[in-house]
């Protein structure tokens, strides 16, 4: 669960670089809620973790937290919404 | 955390590269037409009427597809070097993937067991609980 976070939060991070390309505006429209799952999956993940290998779902949700943040950035913007 | 940071990296490229595997391959297996109804157009040509880097990426890659290189070129620079960055990551994934395929189906069979046998585990105690 913990790798998946990781996994999860490194994709949605990818998507977001991406998403930054003029072209690729509108896959913060996917992005955005695949990031949200992450998150959810990284808090659960969280959740279910001992205090040593809580390191990778924090990453997870760091992660998905900036993709949220910087996709819904980028489709106020422009390149997305219209 | 290293290892894990490993394993999260591999399956990351092997994500990616599926993706750009499938960049390179769809111009050989569908219509030019078909593929460029998929693709989004350019916010930056409809709003400024500016090309973006990426702009005539998709017809260079088409046109490489058919090997006309030099057409290619002209519609985006950028778009040879790409494509030969994607070619080289295919080779190197699946030459990756050739040298490790005992290791993965051996690894992967490991984890499937032991996470079977963790779930019987759980339902016993919780059976046993009940």
């Amino acid at each position: 669960m913990q790798t998946i976070s990781l996994i999860w939060g490194i994709l949605a991070l990818i998507g977001t670089i991406v998403g930054l390309f003029p072209c690729f505006g509108s896959l913060n429209w996917f992005n955005i809620p695949f990031s949200f799952i992450g998150l959810i999956i990284s808090i659960i993940a969280l959740s279910g973790s001992n205090i040593e290998s809580k390191s990778a779902s924090v990453v997870g949700i760091i992660f998905c937290v900036i993709s949220i943040l910087f996709g819904i950035f980028r489709l106020i913007l422009g390149g997305g919404l219209v | 955390m290293i290892e894990q940071l490993k394993l999260s990296m591999l399956v990351v490229w092997l994500i990616v590269s599926v993706v750009t595997l499938f960049a390179i391959v769809a111009p050989i297996f569908f219509s030019a037409d078909l593929i460029k109804t998929f693709v989004p157009k350019c916010e930056w040509k409809a709003k400024y009427n500016k090309e973006c880097p990426l702009c005539g990426m998709t017809s260079s890659f088409i046109y490489i597809s058919h090997g006309e290189f030099t057409r290619a070129y002209l519609n985006n620079r950028y778009s040879i070097y790409t494509y030969t960055i994607f070619m080289i990551n295919e080779i190197v994934v699946g030459l990756m993937i050739v040298r490790n395929i005992k290791k993965w189906t051996f690894l992967l069979r490991e984890f499937y067991f032991t996470y079977r046998k963790e779930l019987k585990n759980k339902k016993e105690i919780s059976y046993a609980n009940n």
